[in-house]
C-alpha cells in the first residue's frame, strides 16, 4: 500500500496526550505540498515555523525531493527538508545536535547518505 | 511505542505463552515478545495462531495449564474469538490471562468503530482502559494480578493512539517465568455441561461483583481543587490524556474535580454512589462507546453520549474535546471550525504489485462481472472498480456464494462472479466459508490472491511461508493441497505477471461453472509480496513516441509509477518495479519494453 496521508505529531515536554490541536504547533513540516492545505490548521496563527517541501519556491520552502534524487537516494528527501529547516535562526536545535541523533538512531549503512542529505539541506539554506 | 510497551510488560511479568493474529493497530504487540524472547533467550512460545479463535484457545489452554498467558488482536479479531471469550469468562482461568483488544476509534483502519469494552462487559470480565503507553506498561501486572486473583481472563483495552504513540519508559528487569506447572483435570470445570454453567455463571456473577468492590481500582482524583467542587469530569483511555492537556493549557477546570477512569469495567460500585452524590454536573469523555455513562443507573446529572453532549462517533481527538469542555463549563456552545475534510491522497497499490496484476487481468477478462472481495492491501482494487464488497475477514467466499444463490434463479441473464482474497485472510476464515459453497452448489470463480504474507498489517509470515514468528522453520502449508482436498475440481496456479495466461485462465474458469458437472473454479494468483523480494534493477519498460497520453493507463492501472505530464505518459524510473505488467496496460501499445 502506497500514497496515503499520513500525519505524525511530536511533542517535547511533560504532556499527557499524544495529539496536537488546532493552532498549537510551533513548526510544521510538510512533507508534501499537497498536504499543506489539510494540515496547517495545526500550526500556532502567529510565530510558527512552516517547512514546505516544493517544487515551486515559496516561504521556507525547499525542493527536497529533487536534492535527495540528485544525491543518490530519493528516500532521504525529508532529512533534507530538516536540514533546510535547522539552518533557519529561529529553529530551536542547532545543526549539530541534530546530526548527533541522525548517527544514533540510523542504520550503519544509512549514516554517511543521512548525513549528507541532511546537511545539503542545510548548506541549501541562504 | 506503545505496543512494545505493553509486550515488554507482558515479557517483564513471565508471561510463557503469546498469540496474535495480525490487525492494526495492535500487530506489533506480538512481534516484540518474539524479539524479546529472541534477545533474552526465553524459553517461551510466542505464535502467529492462523485467526483470532485459535489464538485465543491457544493462549487460554496455557492458562488452564497454570502459566502466565495472553492473546492479542485488534477490536474486530475479538469478534473471531467471541465464542471462546464467552465460554471463558464461565470456566474461569488459572495462570493470569490478559486480552490485550486495541480498539481504532476514528476509525483510522478498521471496519467499524466498536468498543471492546462492551464486549468486556457482556463477556462479564473485567477490562482496563490505559491513557498512554506508560499506562499501557504499567496495567500489566496488576492485570495479570486480579486474574490470577479471582481465576477470571481480564482484558486490557488501548485504543490506536496508546498502541502507535511513542513515550520514555523506564523498564524493569525480565525474571523469566514461574515454575513448572501442569494441567490439572477438572471436567465439571473445564468440560462444563449446562447443568455446570449455571454453577459457574453464578460464580462469575459473584467475582464480577467483588472487582466492582475493590478498592484498588477505585477511580483516583487527578486534580486537587481548593473547595468542594460541585462540577467533575470523568475520563478513561487517551480521551484522559486529552482533557488533562486542555485543562492545563487553559483556565478551565479550577473548580472542578477530574476523575481518571483505569478499570470502566466494573466500574467500582461505591464511586458510582459517591459521585452520584457528590456532584451536580458530571460531563463522562470516552470512547467509543459511553461504557462508564452507562453503568451509572440515574443520568439526570450526567452531560455525556447518552444526551448527545459527547459525540458517539469518530475519535475524540482534543479539537473535539475542547469545545465540549468550553460548552460544558460555560453552559454556551461554541464550535471550532475546522478545515473541511478535503479528500487527501488516496492510497493505491505499489508499484509492481503482484494484486494490480490480477485485478487487471480479471477486469480485462470479465468487465462486467459481480466482485465480492475481502479485507487485506487488495481491498484497495476498489480503486480499480474490481471490489464491490467488503463486509469482513474471509466473507468474500461466501458472499459469492450467497450472490449466486440469489441470483441464478431470478436472473435470466447471471454476470460472473469472481470472489477475490488474499492467501493470510483466506487461511484466517476462508476455508469453512469454501467448504459451505463447494458443498452447497454454489459457482463462482475464487482467486487466491497468494503473495505469501499478511502484506497490509506489516508482512507477517503466513502459514504459506514456512517461516514462524521467532525465525523459526515450519514446513509450509500446501495450499493446492488442502483445496483439492476439499473437492475442488477446477484448480489452477499461475503467475499474475503473465496477463495473458491469467486471462485465459479466467475464460477458462468460466466455461467450468458453465458445465453440467462444473463448480467452483478456484485460481491461484502466485507472486510475491515485493516488500519480501530484494529489489533488483531489472529492465524497465518505456514510452514510445505513439503515446497519445489518454490516461487510460493511469485511471485503470493507476500504478504509482506511471503520471501524465505534458500530454504524455511518464514513467518515475525511480519507483518503477520493471514489472512490465504495465505493457498490458496501454490499449495502443505505447508501453513497451526496452531491451
Amino acid at each position: 500500500m502506497r500514497g496515503g496521508s499520513v500525519v505524525s505529531f511530536i511533542k517535547i515536554g511533560d504532556f499527557f496526550s499524544p495529539l496536537i490541536r488546532s493552532k498549537q504547533a510551533d513548526i510544521l513540516f510538510v512533507l508534501s505540498e499537497t498536504e499543506l492545505i489539510q494540515n496547517q490548521h495545526f500550526a500556532r496563527p502567529t510565530g510558527s515555523q512552516i517547512y514546505i517541501n516544493a517544487k515551486e519556491p515559496r516561504k521556507r520552502s525547499i525542493d527536497a525531493d529533487s536534492l535527495a534524487v540528485r544525491l543518490g537516494s530519493p528516500v532521504t528527501a525529508n532529512l533534507v527538508l530538516l536540514g533546510f529547516a535547522c539552518a533557519h535562526p529561529d529553529f530551536p536545535y542547532s545543526h549539530d545536535e541534530i546530526a548527533q541523533c541522525i548517527r544514533k538512531i540510523s542504520t550503519a549503512s544509512m549514516v554517511d547518505q543521512n548525513l549528507k542529505s541532511f546537511y545539503e539541506g542545510y548548506y541549501s539554506f541562504s | 511505542m506503545g505496543n512494545e510497551a505493553i509486550a515488554r510488560a507482558i515479557v517483564e511479568h513471565g508471561c510463557f505463552l503469546a498469540a496474535s493474529y495480525p490487525g492494526t493497530p495492535a500487530s506489533e504487540i506480538l512481534s516484540s515478545i518474539a524479539r524479546l524472547k529472541k534477545e533474552y533467550n526465553l524459553d517461551m512460545h510466542v505464535e502467529w495462531s492462523v485467526n483470532e479463535k485459535c489464538a485465543f484457545e491457544v493462549a487460554l489452554s496455557a492458562s488452564y495449564a497454570g502459566y502466565r498467558a495472553v492473546v492479542a488482536m485488534k477490536q474486530v479479531g475479538l469478534n473471531v474469538a467471541l465464542d471462546p471469550l464467552m465460554s471463558a469468562a464461565y470456566t474461569g482461568t488459572i495462570g493470569g490471562f490478559i486480552i490485550c483488544s486495541a480498539d481504532d476509534p476514528g476509525p483510522h483502519s478498521s471496519q467499524t468503530e466498536q468498543d471492546s469494552r462492551m464486549l468486556a462487559m457482556f463477556a462479564k470480565i473485567p477490562v482496563f482502559d490505559p491513557s498512554s503507553p506508560r499506562d499501557a506498561y504499567k496495567c500489566i501486572l496488576p492485570a495479570y494480578m486480579l486474574s490470577e486473583k479471582y481465576q477470571i481472563p481480564v482484558m486490557v483495552r488501548p485504543t490506536t493512539r496508546v498502541c502507535h504513540a511513542r513515550q520514555n519508559i523506564t523498564t524493569n528487569n525480565i525474571n523469566g517465568f514461574y515454575s513448572a506447572v501442569s494441567f490439572e483435570k477438572n471436567p465439571s470445570r473445564w468440560a462444563a455441561t449446562p447443568r455446570y454453567r449455571y454453577d459457574l455463571h453464578k460464580l462469575l456473577n459473584k467475582k464480577i461483583e467483588k472487582i466492582s468492590l475493590e478498592k484498588k481500582f477505585y477511580p483516583l482524583q487527578w486534580n486537587k481543587t481548593p473547595k468542594k467542587a460541585h462540577t467533575c469530569i470523568i475520563a478513561s483511555g487517551v480521551a484522559f490524556a486529552h482533557v488533562a492537556d486542555i485543562i492545563k493549557d487553559t483556565s478551565l477546570g479550577d473548580s472542578v474535580d477530574i476523575f481518571k477512569v483505569l478499570m470502566p469495567y466494573p466500574l467500582n460500585k461505591v464511586f458510582i454512589k459517591t459521585i452520584l452524590e457528590s456532584y451536580k454536573h458530571i460531563l463522562i469523555i470516552e470512547e467509543p462507546y459511553g461504557i462508564i455513562e452507562l453503568q451509572f443507573p440515574e443520568k439526570k446529572h450526567i452531560y455525556g453520549k447518552s444526551n448527545g453532549f459527547v459525540p458517539c462517533e469518530g475519535e475524540l481527538t482534543p479539537d473535539i474535546i475542547e469545545p465540549i469542555l468550553h460548552h460544558f463549563f460555560h453552559r454556551k456552545k461554541t464550535r471550532r471550525k475546522l478545515p473541511a475534510n478535503l479528500p487527501g491522497q488516496r492510497p493505491s497499490l505499489c508499484p509492481g504489485c503482484p494484486h494490480r496484476a490480477s485485478f487487471f487481468a480479471i477486469k480485462k477478462a470479465f468487465p462486467n462481472a459481480l466482485y465480492p472481495s475481502d479485507i487485506g492491501c487488495y481491498t484497495l482494487g476498489i480503486n480499480l472498480g474490481v471490489v464491490d464488497t467488503c463486509l469482513c475477514m474471509g466473507a468474500s467466499i461466501n458472499q459469492a456464494s450467497g450472490l449466486f444463490h440469489a441470483l441464478s434463479k431470478n436472473t435470466k441473464q447471471q454476470p460472473p462472479i469472481i470472489a477475490t482474497i488474499g492467501d493470510s485472510t483466506f487461511l484466517h476464515s476462508g476455508i469453512p466459508a469454501l467448504i459451505n459453497a463447494h458443498y452447497n452448489g454454489a459457482r463462482f470463480i475464487l482467486v487466491i490472491l497468494d503473495n505469501s504474507t499478511t502484506a497490509m498489517t506489516g508482512n507477517q509470515p503466513t502459514a504459506l511461508s514456512g517461516i514462524r514468528v521467532d525465525g523459526s522453520r515450519s514446513k509450509p502449508l500446501d495450499l493446492e493441497k488442502v483445496i483439492e482436498g476439499l473437492g475442488i475440481a477446477f484448480l489452477k496456479n499461475v503467475d499474475p505477471y503473465r496477463v495473458p495466461d491469467m486471462i485465459n485462465t479466467l475464460k477458462e474458469a468460466a466455461l467450468f461453472l458453465q458445465k453440467p458437472d462444473g463448480g467452483i473454479a478456484v485460481i491461484i494468483a502466485k507472486h510475491p509480496c515485493l516488500m519480501n523480494i530484494p529489489k533488483t534493477r531489472s529492465p524497465q519498460p518505456v514510452i514510445s513516441n505513439s503515446c497519445t497520453g489518454c490516461g487510460y493507463c493511469v485511471k485503470h492501472f493507476e500504478c504509482p509509477a506511471l503520471s501524465i505530464t505534458n500530454g504524455k505518459c511518464e514513467i518515475n524510473t525511480l519507483s518503477c518495479t520493471g514489472c512490465g505488467v504495465c505493457i498490458h496496460a496501454c490499449p495502443i501499445g505505447a508501453i513497451t519494453m526496452d531491451n
